[in-house]
Formats: structure tokens, sequence, C-alpha cells
């Protein structure tokens, strides 16, 4: 049982704190480190969210819930500020990834719309108002 | 700049009973096996290749695993951890134990989110990778060897606490608690239906002293984390002042942070005395984790060096 501390694991231990440590300092997200940004920005009295929108071949609005989703799915509308840099192929896998549970329930999704909804967090406010920011998504089978 | 570091190793290095080691990893093998049989890692597969945004490591792949190999992982995982807890290839068995949580939680997070939920249990087990096996619980022997794996979870888990304080300070100032932040936090919270009530969320937001006596508490917990890691006496209340704040959490966001209540658990509270004192009643046939290794050879313990 070696009791002394080879410099092998002293060098190895110094490397983990010090990944750590300028991880969670600099606030650097590298898997499994993390600069533990819990709740630490200012949330304004804002809504911002989205919402999407599967459209069938009649028109008709049908709502996606992606955390009624599995789990896959769940958080996954955080691609959505990223889509903007994605080209339009892209932009209509990911739409149809959302769209695919419908479609197997038998909805004919022709597109999916992605609206951006702006509203108050206050209760007794006016209904968050929406734009649309993104039509895609109509190529899967 | 180098006297600190050269504080930080003393501190480090210092001597520690070996048995404590065994307690540690004992703990933190259960907290991975429970984990790893409870977690939600199976329902990830199916997920479409469009929505797969792998964390670093996982680059290589072009989707999620399928269902199959997530379950696989998990079965190969739990098996590993039961057998570390019970001291069967130890190392091998806590590295593969450890592995298989690290890639399915890697997976979890590989949905666009960073999931903080299991990284204190994943960055300790990594320390306790490293740390010399074949120990017994009863094991009194005291030495740097077993001092550095105790300290540094200590010191890891601690930091994670002080951290989490520190970027609310940076990021945001006194705000976080003397503006409505607290308030629009709760608001948004009841909006989301995922807690248990949004009774208590819309309680703290609708008082607006109640917000800020919140904000205040869980910055002082967070940044708090120094007392625990310089003095031992404090830890056992800390581990109960955590505990609360993340029930408030549970019961406001609906958000599940209970292995790190269980990781500062078993890493901030010595259970060995205990332990030991439970399982020493003399009978036959006791477990050979209680027979203690200190030979006539073995060095006298070194006194005890509190941080």
């Amino acid at each position: 049982m070696p009791e002394e501390v080879s410099s092998r694991t002293r060098h190895l231990l110094h490397a983990f704190l010090l990944v750590f440590a300028i991880t969670g300092i600099a606030h650097l997200e590298v898997y499994p480190f993390s600069g533990f940004r819990l709740f630490s920005e200012l949330r304004s009295d804002k809504r911002v969210g989205w919402q999407l929108l599967a459209v069938d071949d009649e028109g008709n609005e049908v709502p996606i819930h992606l955390e009624d989703l599995p789990l896959g799915y769940r958080q996954s509308a955080r691609v959505i500020p990223g889509m903007a840099h994605r080209s339009a192929d892209e932009r209509d896998e990911i739409c149809d990834a959302w769209a695919a549970p419908l479609r197997a329930r038998g909805v004919n999704v022709v597109r999916v719309h992605i609206y951006r909804t702006v509203g108050s967090l206050w209760p007794d406010t006016p209904p968050p108002k929406r734009t649309l920011v993104y039509e895609c998504g109509g190529r899967a089978p | 700049m180098s006297e600190a570091v050269a504080r930080l190793d003393g501190w480090l290095f210092a001597p520690e009973p070996a048995g404590r080691v065994r307690a540690l990893r004992i703990g933190i093998a259960a907290l991975l096996l429970f984990r790893l049989v409870t977690g939600p890692y199976a329902d990830l597969g199916g997920q479409p290749a469009a929505l797969f945004r792998p964390v670093w490591f996982l680059g290589w792949l072009d989707q999620m695993p399928s269902r199959e190999v997530l379950v696989g992982l998990q079965l190969v995982g739990a098996a590993a951890a039961g057998l570390a807890i019970v001291r069967r290839c130890e190392r091998a068995s806590f590295l593969v134990a450890w592995s298989s949580l690290l890639v399915l939680d890697a997976c979890w997070a590989s949905r666009g989110k960073v999931q903080h939920n299991d990284l204190p249990l994943l960055l300790v087990a990594a320390v306790l990778a490293l740390a010399p096996m074949g120990i017994r619980l009863a094991d009194d022997r005291r030495g740097a060897a077993w001092g550095w794996p105790v300290r540094t979870s200590i010191l890891v888990v601690t930091s994670i606490y002080m951290l989490t304080g520190f970027q609310k300070v940076i990021s945001s100032g006194p705000a976080w608690v003397l503006s409505d932040h607290m308030r629009n936090v709760m608001y948004g919270a009841a909006l989301t239906g995922k807690a248990p009530t949004d009774e208590v969320s819309r309680f703290i937001a609708d008082r607006p002293h109640v917000a800020h006596l919140v904000a205040l508490a869980t910055i002082v917990i967070e940044l708090g984390a120094v007392v625990p890691l310089l003095w031992a006496r404090t830890r056992v209340a800390y581990v109960v002042a955590i505990a609360l704040l993340h029930l408030g959490v549970y019961f406001t966001h609906g958000l599940d942070y209970s292995m790190w209540v269980g990781v500062a658990a078993v890493v901030l509270i010595d259970w060995r005395p205990a332990v030991l004192r439970l399982v020493s009643a003399p009978r036959p046939g006791r477990s050979p984790e209680l027979h203690s290794p200190r030979t006539s050879e073995t060095p006298a313990a070194e006194p005890r060096r509190d941080p």
C-alpha cells in the first residue's frame, strides 16, 4: 500500500483542479467540467418563448408540445436561436424531426411554423404577442 | 502565487485515515448505482438525428445512440457500481461505473442544454477513481496518500457551490438580490408547470420582501460553502442547509438536484465512525471490511491537522 503520493498523481490532481477552476471561473462548458451558471443571469419580467405549430394539408395549425414528447425532443427548442445560421435544408430537417410524432399519428404535416412569443411573466398581463419567424419542413415523406 | 499553491498543496496532501477513502468510495459508488438504475437515459433513444447536439467528446457520433445501447450502458455501469461497492476488481469496476454514467449523462446533455444534475457526482467520482484502492473501512492508518482523495472531494463539492454563487455575483451583481429578479424567476417557474405545485413559487413571487430574502439566502448558502471547507464542525449543518435549498428549488421549479445533496452528504460528513460503531459489535463471521490491516510495522498515527 503506497503511503506516499507519486508525482504522477500530484500532476494529475493539479491538472484536474486547474481545469475545474478555469472552467468554473471563466464559465466555460467543457463537459463534465462546467461554468456552473445556474440562474446567474438577471431575469426581466419579459417572457420570451417559442411556439411550434404543425400545418396540415388543410391549413390547420396543430400545436407541437415538445415537453410532452419523448426525452430526446424536450429542450430541443434551444436549437431555434441557432437556426438563422443554418441552411434551409438543415432547418427543414429540424422541423421535420419535430413533426415526426404527429406524422406517426397520421397527421399530414406539410410544414412547421415557428413563432417567437413575447409577453410578461407577471399575472394579469396581456397574452404574449407572437411573430412568425420560420416556416420550414415538409420534405419528409 | 507560488506560496498560495504550496499552502493549497499542504492542505490537500495532509493525512487522513485510509478507511475514509473506502467510505467515500462506497458512498459515491452507491450514488452511481442509484443514478445508473433510475436515470432517464433509455428514453433518449430514438431522438431524430437533426436534434442531436453532441457534447465535445461525443462529436464523432452523428446521432443519439439507440435505446438498446443506452440500456446496455446502464446495465453494465450498474453492475460495475455494485462490484465497486463490494470491492471486486475495485479500480476497474469503479472506472466502468463512472465512465458509463459519464457517457449517459453526456448523451442527456447532447440535446443542446447543459445538464448540471450529476456533475458533482461525476467530478468527485473522477477524483476517487484515481485514489488508492484495496482499503478496508476499518483501516486507521493516516497518510497523505489517503488525505488527498478526501480533501480534494471536499474542495470540489464546496467549490461547486462557491462557483455557483460567484457566477451570480459576477453576472448580475447586487441586483440578483435587490431587484425584482427573484420575483420574475418565481413567476416564470409557476408558468412552466414543472413543480409539484405553483403555490410555493407564487407565494414567493407575490411578496417582494420574501423574494429578496430567498435570493439573499441562496447567495449566502452558495458563497458560504467556504465555511464547511475551512471548519469541519459546520459540515453537517451545511448539508442540511443545501438540502433545504434544493428542496426549495424542487418545490418552486420541479428541478431534481438530489444528487448534489447526496454527493455533499457523502463527502462532507464523515460516516465512517458511525458505520464502524454500528457494525463493530463482536459476532462470528463479521465482514473482512472491519479487520484493520494495521500491523506492528505500520507507523503510528500522525496527529490530525484540521484544515
